[in-house]
């Protein structure tokens, strides 16, 4: 195979990637390859010095997702149907091969062969956390006014009076509205 | 054990929150223009939030890039989605939140010492706020949704740095890691698994996000944190106790060619400046500084060396460099 960006030289790297649901194959020599991924120029720069990046320990946040995966009954069977979460597309094994899901609809969609895994890899199934509901779809007055002088605070502590006058008559003027 | 032990210890805190938008494919299956379309959408609300400066990925130089990776304000995986990426970053630095990583959103908070409560705090007003005028992906069951199951529920890790040089060298830092990580707590030398470590330094995080509140959460992670700096404390007691003369020549022979090499690799800098660190802490050797010594991490990174040279270095210049800065900085030092 003949590489992508020079067209003289034998293609020694091949990869495909995904980038947002497109797949792109690269087919390059050694020369192109080098030049061509940034961060492995950075790698190649600095082979001693850049070990830090992929180690950093304030990102090494992903989980062993995988062992959850390959130890869950769904791993190696190949489904007969091939299901797709009718939102965002995605295959169930998409989210086998590269552990994330496509939206927040494949939980929904997937919810029979997730949980198993989720409750393998959590300390139980069920949301304890903080509740959340949106509310500024359909905000009060009163949160607007709040809202506002909230903002009202923030200028003047910033000492941004123009800001903080302009904030004052909105206020004046929603306190005015329907009274 | 006072708080001043603990704060020789752990170096910072964190806390993260991930969280999705409602009607948006998550990161990895966005297309570029609805990724476009939401960082956009996270730049307008940000704005009603709170004053963050705003960075386009696609607009930045690399070099800016990589120096933002050094200083733990992104990952390096946001770089991967250059196009979409977007970064929000408090002015005092210690709150930044990455548009389109892995998540479509990723709040942080950053604090030094042992703070977890007050990151806490602070990143949970930030995602109130956020959280009102964006429509958050969200279910009852399952709390905040996210791209990886690892993630869900409270989407929240929360993580302190520790400095843990008398473990590493007593060996039992390979227990402390097994027997934490029964309670679903994770630990990670930083140079990747297990006990290998970039200046004996660990990340210290809970593992599960789902099935138990934030509180607990922080609750979980402060205790054990505190457990390991107790273990921490007595082994430095045995270390001095059994060898204080052969401990004391090590630390002076690293202030040593700190203070006089001509060029010096990231990986030698982490062992000196691990030692010295120690030293200082249990009093072997006085060092007059302003700050806390392990500031100097960041700073003699690659691309924060650059930033201050104003030009590109290679990697060999990069050591000159750095070998300089530190003469520099710990010339006169000792007292
Ligand atoms: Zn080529
Ligand atoms: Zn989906």
């Amino acid at each position: 195979m003949i590489c992508d960006n020079c067209g003289k030289k034998e293609a020694v790297f091949h990869s495909k990637t995904n980038i947002n649901g497109k797949v792109t194959e690269t087919h390059l020599c050694e020369d192109c390859l080098k030049k061509s991924q940034y961060i492995n120029d950075v790698n190649n720069s600095f082979e001693n010095d850049f070990d830090f990046f992929n180690d950093d320990p304030f990102f090494t946040d992903n989980s062993l997702l995988g062992n959850f995966i390959s130890n869950s009954p769904y791993s190696n069977k190949k489904s007969n149907l091939d299901y797709r979460c009718p939102s965002c597309g995605c295959s169930f094994e998409n989210f086998s091969q590269r552990g994330l899901l496509g939206c927040a609809k494949c939980y929904d969609y997937f919810n029979k062969k997730l949980m198993p895994i989720i409750s393998n890899m959590q300390f139980g199934t069920k949301h304890l956390g903080k509740n959340y509901e949106q509310t500024s779809v359909e905000e009060t007055k009163e949160d607007k006014i709040a809202e506002l002088r909230r903002k009202l605070k923030l200028a003047v502590d910033e000492e941004n009076y123009e800001l903080a006058s302009e904030i004052k008559k909105q206020i004046t003027s929603l306190e005015a509205k329907n009274e | 054990m006072n708080k001043e032990d603990v704060n020789q210890i752990v170096v910072s805190s964190r806390v993260r929150l991930a969280r999705n938008i409602e009607n948006f494919n998550f990161p990895c299956c966005l297309s570029k223009e609805k990724g476009e379309e939401l960082r956009e959408l996270v730049y307008k609300a940000s704005l009603k939030v709170g004053n963050f400066n705003f960075y386009n990925l696609k607009n930045m130089q690399e070099c800016d890039i990589l120096r933002f990776v050094e200083n733990g304000y992104i990952s390096s995986d946001l770089i991967k989605m250059k196009e979409i990426a977007g970064l929000l970053l408090s002015p005092d630095e210690t709150v930044s939140i990455m548009i389109n990583e892995e998540d479509h959103i990723r709040e942080q908070c950053v604090l030094s010492g042992l703070n977890l409560k007050k990151a806490y705090d602070i990143i949970n007003d930030i995602d109130y706020d956020l959280g009102k005028n964006l429509k958050f992906s969200y279910s009852k069951d399952l709390g905040f949704l996210t791209a990886c199951p690892s993630n869900l529920g409270t989407g929240m890790r929360a993580s302190a740095m520790l400095f843990l040089p008398a473990l590493c060298k007593s060996g039992n830092i390979t227990n402390v890691i097994n027997t934490v990580s029964k309670l679903g707590i994770c630990v990670r030398g930083s140079s990747g698994e297990g006990t290998k470590a970039s200046a004996n330094l660990f990340q210290v995080s809970n593992q599960n996000t789902l099935g138990k509140s934030e509180k607990d959460i922080i609750q979980l992670v402060e205790s054990t944190v505190l457990k390991i700096c107790e273990l921490e404390i007595q082994a430095r007691e045995v270390l001095l106790k059994d060898n204080e003369v052969g401990l004391k020549d090590e630390v002076l022979r690293a202030f040593g060619i700190i203070s006089n090499c001509y060029k010096i690799s990231m990986q030698e800098f982490y062992d000196l400046i691990a030692k010295i660190k120690l030293g200082i802490d249990l009093k072997l050797i006085y060092i007059k500084c302003d700050e806390d010594i392990f500031n100097l991490i960041n700073m003699v990174k690659p691309y924060n060396l650059m930033q201050k040279e104003n030009k590109n270095l290679n990697n060999y210049e990069c050591e000159i460099v750095r070998a300089k800065l530190l003469n520099s900085y710990f010339k006169n030092t000792r007292v």
